[in-house]
């Protein structure tokens, strides 16, 4: 296609943790990207083990069956008492444990897998196994809806949709973690080429797998008394996930896959904003979606004082958007470059980026083949080109660092943290570098300060001097100096803000990769970790339908 | 038990960092580990008998602008590294050494061949290996002490074509090799207290609801 008449937004404005944190899930999220896909090849799903007794405990195996292979969750049920039950890392028992095995596993697969999943990181799987991931019940929803459907009766949508989620992940580990198969040797698969499909794929058959077992219980429960959840009320319930501070750490050890996120996110807006003319059906989509929206909006709440600013401030968007939407000329010329140009100075971050998610929707056919371009199939970022010059090195660390060089790093407040792993479960975690043992420990997550140390060094050496050279006496710098090396090639890898401040949130982050899984409703529990809801609103498998498998975010507002 | 290729990578990395390497060489020397152990190579042997041996002093075995060290004996992570960095200037021969299990330095010169579109050789003791852009072809066991070094262009020519490696997706390391990377990797590890705990991970709230 020709080139885009609007530039992709700067990311010295894009990358900043405040912009990040308030991005909202798109058609390239990576749950619709999967929903569409099996709607489109008409994937198979069975159930052919759900072997739960009367207290809840057993096994259930569920397959898909794609076009070329299958794919197997195998879950084990187990009875947790409710004062084992943690959303934590640190937990080591869980209501519910589940791998994705690749195929259809036979009865010792899962004799073995019995014997390993449960146990979670202290058990061990294999490359059979694709992902690993456990669920804790929402205790109080859990009796609700069990106790309503046992009675006969629907349990009452209103308080569903305060919790939104029968089972929250606490925990979904991928590629290589604990003995699984290494992400790349399953890359060359088409349904895994778009990134975190694995995983959304497992997330989509718990979520099947809740709900048959909420079912079950009830049945057990209230016998011929009892009747199954109602459809559309099941819909509405997605999986809850906690979100620790894992995550953050991923996106800064991954500039180039980070990168190719937001870039396709970019592209994808630059495209919608160079449509000169929309038609009248794409504008009925936008309107109709934005309206649907509201009832995400009116269902999103959270008691963390900051998310609930961001959230008035959305909601006051919102209703600032709708009243624009009114006047608007949306057949105009260039109406969503106008939108976007109007909501830059109208509304708050959280605002844009809806509006930036939102524009996407009418376009699938010219924003849809984005998601493709998300992975990180480049295998020639590790070397080090050492004929680069100091002075050439200097030039790339100010186009990604400038702003962190103007900031004074002898200042306690500049570098109060310290990401570090905890050696007692190996998780990451972030500390108060004055406070705390934790500094001869402190993990390479803090590109801003590294980068102004080098600049430090580098300054006093000559600009012609390869850095080869320079790196014989600075080994301390070959970590950033491979990573602006790497991120001359990446425009949006690195974030634009200082990650060992003292005001930093991790959970600016968090949200930024969770908006790229598709989840909605963060609800952050602290500064380091947020809930969310997955799949709210998405078909399950016997709905998936070319009309049902895209727009399931969206679900009509109740009257 | 097998291991995956991403376990590999990151127990090495971890590893040579918890023995005193700068980030950006512990990141060598996770990625040389993994080169070899997808071609059946014993990476983690080696760069466990390297951290035991530079135990004593990393800086000594640091190689200068002639490559050589202090202590005698060059670390074959920083060394490989400095290569990888300057491999514009590498004419047809270089001999050097003597280097710690000098088999960590393989994917570099399967780098330097790959960039240069020819065949390459190391010769370090008993091993040799010879190397193109996917074809590999090794001889003799590799030490894992110190022995004298030599990379030239060419592949000596005596052995046939080179098979293109077949790539494994698992590492077999054995559990000993693992436990001696695993008491480097473990010095990463900040240990646990309960404040860090409740403040380190954020937790506070109630999750059981």
């Amino acid at each position: 296609m020709s080139a885009p008449r609007v530039p992709l937004r700067n990311p010295k404005h894009v990358m900043r943790l405040k912009r990040l944190g308030s991005f909202h899930q798109s058609r390239l999220s990576f749950m619709r990207v999967l929903t569409r896909r099996m709607a489109r090849e008409n994937w198979h799903f069975q159930r052919p083990v759900f072997d739960i007794d009367a207290k809840g405990v057993g096994r259930a195996v569920y397959t898909i069956k794609t076009p070329e292979r299958s794919y197997s969750m195998v879950a084990f049920a187990h009875d947790l008492p409710d004062a084992l039950r943690s959303d934590r890392v640190i937990a080591e028992a869980w209501d519910a444990t589940f791998t994705l095995f690749d195929g259809e596993p036979t009865a010792d697969d899962i004799d073995r897998l019995e014997a390993n999943v449960p146990k979670q990181e202290a058990g061990r799987i294999t490359e059979r196994e694709l992902a690993l991931s456990r669920a804790n019940r929402s205790a109080r929803l859990w009796k609700l809806v069990v106790d309503a459907l046992a009675a006969g009766q629907q349990p009452d949508a209103d308080h569903l949709g305060d919790v939104g989620y029968l089972m929250r992940t606490t925990a979904v580990y991928g590629s290589g973690k604990f003995g699984a198969a290494d992400y790349v040797t399953v890359a060359d698969r088409p349904e895994f080429k778009v990134p975190f499909q694995v995983e959304m794929m497992l997330v989509y058959l718990i979520r099947t797998f809740v709900r048959d077992l909420v079912n079950h219980m009830a049945k057990v429960k209230g016998g011929d008394t009892a009747v199954p959840l109602d459809g559309a009320i099941a819909r509405q319930l997605g999986i809850g996930n906690s979100t620790g501070l894992g995550m953050a750490p991923f996106l800064i050890n991954h500039p180039v896959l980070f990168n190719n996120w937001i870039t396709a996110r970019e592209t994808a807006i630059s495209r919608v904003r160079a449509v000169a003319r929309a038609t009248k059906n794409e504008i009925a989509t936008f309107r109709d979606v934005f309206r649907r929206y509201k009832s995400v909006l009116d269902t999103w709440t959270s008691d963390h004082a900051g998310q609930q600013a961001k959230l008035a401030a959305l909601r006051a968007d919102y209703a600032t958007i709708s009243a624009h939407l009114v006047r608007a000329n949306l057949s105009g010329a260039f109406p969503w470059d106008g939108l976007m140009t109007w909501a830059k100075t109208a509304i708050s971050d959280e605002g844009q980026e809806l509006v930036a998610s939102l524009l996407l929707e009418p376009y699938g056919d010219l924003v849809d083949d984005l998601a493709e371009t998300m992975c990180d199939d480049a295998d020639d970022t590790f070397r080090i080109d050492g004929r680069m010059s100091v002075g050439e090195v200097q030039g790339l660390l100010e186009q990604s660092f400038d702003w962190a060089l103007g900031l004074d790093w002898d200042d306690p407040k500049c570098i109060a943290r310290a990401w570090y792993v905890s050696a007692e479960k190996l998780e990451p975690r972030l500390g108060e570098r004055f406070e705390e043992p934790i500094e001869d420990f402190e993990q390479p997550l803090a590109p801003a300060r590294d980068a102004a140390l080098a600049a430090a060094d580098l300054g006093n050496s000559n600009a012609d001097t390869p850095i080869a050279t320079f790196l014989m006496q600075h080994p301390e710098h070959r970590h950033i100096v491979r990573r602006l090396q790497v991120c001359a090639k990446a425009p949006y890898g690195e974030i634009r803000d200082n990650t060992i401040a003292t005001e930093m949130l991790p959970i600016d982050m968090l949200r930024a990769k969770l908006s790229y899984f598709g989840a909605t409703h963060f609800d952050p529990r602290s500064d380091r970790w947020v809930r969310i809801r997955m799949y709210t609103g998405a078909p399950y498998p016997e709905e998936l339908s070319p009309e049902t498998c895209d727009d399931w975010v969206y679900p009509d507002p109740r009257p | 038990m097998t291991r995956s290729l991403g376990e590999v990578d990151a127990m090495a990395r971890k590893a040579a960092r918890g023995a005193g390497y700068a980030w950006g060489l512990a990141e060598e020397a996770g990625s040389a580990v993994r080169w070899l152990e997808a071609r059946g190579l014993d990476g983690c042997a080696a760069l466990a008998a390297t951290l035991q041996t530079v135990d004593q002093g990393l800086d000594g075995f640091s190689p200068d602008a002639d490559w050589t060290s202090a202590s005698g004996a060059l670390c074959p992570v920083m060394t490989g590294a400095a290569l990888s960095d300057q491999i514009a200037d590498f004419e047809t021969e270089l001999s050097f050494g003597p280097v710690i299990a000098p088999i960590l330095l393989v994917p570099v010169v399967a780098y330097m061949a790959m960039q240069r579109q020819q065949d390459m050789t190391l010769e370090a003791g008993s091993g040799r290996a010879v190397v193109n852009g996917g074809g590999l072809r090794t001889e003799g066991p590799f030490s894992t002490g110190a022995c004298a070094v030599t990379i030239r262009a060419g592949g000596a020519g005596d052995g046939g074509a080179l098979q293109v490696a077949e790539l494994r997706t698992r590492s077999d390391v054995l559990p000993d090799i693992w436990d001696q990377l695993d008491h480097f990797a473990t010095k990463t590890y900040a240990p646990a207290t309960e404040a860090s705990r409740l403040k380190g991970a954020g937790a506070g709230l109630t999750d059981n609801d």
